[in-house]
């Protein structure tokens, strides 16, 4: 009887180099799949700090301007900037809000509330149903009667898009 | 005897197509799983852009509520004291509602028997009084007032209002007895309005709104 053995051939060339094809093939293809979705995840990553940015800086915005209990006449609030005081005994305790274009930044008495500002802008109404003061109006629609503050909010996330928050204040401590 | 040697045939044309269908479903599976992150990366914005939405609308509330109601401080009935027309006044034991004065005069000796329906009059020595504004009906009636250019979500009943964009989920009257909440008629004293609104992702805000009167 003939003894059992094994095939001992081997692949050819011709093997190989399909199945290294068809690996490449495949292997590409995975790879593309596997960047979009690190892709993804950096995306989510950045936008989440985006957000997070927003919120806070937004939070804290709303929370100053429920305390607003002074706004002086001079220098009179505009679209990117407003002074106030919180002080129910002092109203020359001033804070300032500003921002900054140039350097899309977002200060609180010059300290950097929040970076990365694509836009900022505040709008006054005296009425909740009052129209929307004009986009040329540098003072942003400001009058000494005004009790409302429209906040907008732009940040810049990941990939050049843009974020927008916008939040409403009344301004229920103003002493008139 | 047969030699026993390896099989040549290798792989069915079944085997291959079985193996393809495996792992391109679980390439599928994975891929709509990982890509999930890039799918839903702008949810947090959505969610924090409706969140400040529902807080816009609230805020508008308290400010019309403030504009209707809480602006001024209105002094208590007093005897035998002259009013003009056009003074507003409240009881001594709160009602619930405001009193004008439409008949100059001088205030009898005690107190009148305050009345409750809208407009309704009373005398009082020589002047007379009519009830004004009691309530917070204009603020229930403007929550559910839709906005002048009719447009409308019509999403879950989420609809663009006067006062923003919300749903209301609870308004109604109510007022605390024994630290539970009861509902209660409108135009009580200690009467507190309810209100309850909400965005399209279920976020709810309450506000409660009362009088001083």
């Amino acid at each position: 009887m003939k003894p059992t053995e094994l095939n001992q051939k081997g692949f050819s060339l011709v093997e190989l180099i399909a199945a290294l094809i068809l690996m490449g093939f495949v292997g590409a293809i995975a790879g593309m799949g596997i960047v979009q979705i690190m892709d993804g995840f950096m995306f989510l990553q950045s936008n989440t700090e985006t957000v997070q940015k927003g919120q806070i800086a937004m939070s804290r915005i709303v929370k100053e301007f429920q305390e607003i209990r002074y706004i002086p006449d001079t220098p009179s609030p505009t679209g990117i900037f407003i002074r106030y005081s919180r002080s129910p005994v002092n109203p020359a305790d001033l804070r300032t809000l500003a921002y900054s274009s140039d350097a899309g930044t977002l200060t609180l008495d010059g300290e950097i509330l929040v970076d990365n500002v694509h836009q900022f802008s505040l709008d006054y109404y005296e009425t909740y149903d009052a129209l929307p003061p004009s986009p040329t109006d540098p003072a942003g629609g400001f009058t000494e009667n005004a009790r409302l503050i429209e906040i907008r909010l732009e940040m810049e996330g990941p990939d050049s898009t843009v974020a927008a928050f916008t939040n409403r204040v009344f301004l229920r401590n103003l002493e008139s | 005897m047969k030699h026993l040697l390896w099989n040549h045939t290798g792989f069915t044309l079944i085997e291959m197509i079985a193996a393809l269908l495996v792992s391109a479903f679980l390439g599928a599976m994975m891929f709509a799983y990982f890509n999930s992150a890039l799918n839903q990366s702008g949810f947090s914005v959505h969610r924090m852009q409706r969140s400040f939405e529902l807080h816009t609308a609230m805020e508008n509330i308290t400010s019309d509520y403030e504009m209707i109601y809480g602006q001024e401080e209105h002094p208590g009935w007093m005897p035998l004291t002259s009013y003009a027309a056009g003074d507003i006044i409240q009881a001594t034991i709160p009602t619930g509602h405001l009193y004008l004065c439409i008949q100059d005069g001088t205030s009898g000796e005690t107190e009148p028997d305050w009345p409750m329906p809208d407009g309704a009059e009373v005398s009082d020595g020589s002047v007379t009084w009519m009830e004004h504004k009691g309530e917070l009906d204009t603020l229930l009636t403007r929550l559910y007032t839709i906005e002048s250019d009719g447009s409308q979500n019509n999403n879950n009943d989420i609809n663009r209002y006067v006062y923003g964009t919300y749903g209301v989920v609870d308004a109604r009257y109510i007022k605390f007895v024994n630290n539970f909440e009861v509902s209660a008629e409108p135009d009580g004293p200690e009467t507190l309005l309810k209100i309850i609104i909400r965005n399209e992702l279920g976020e709810s805000l309450t506000g409660l709104f009362a009088t001083s009167y």
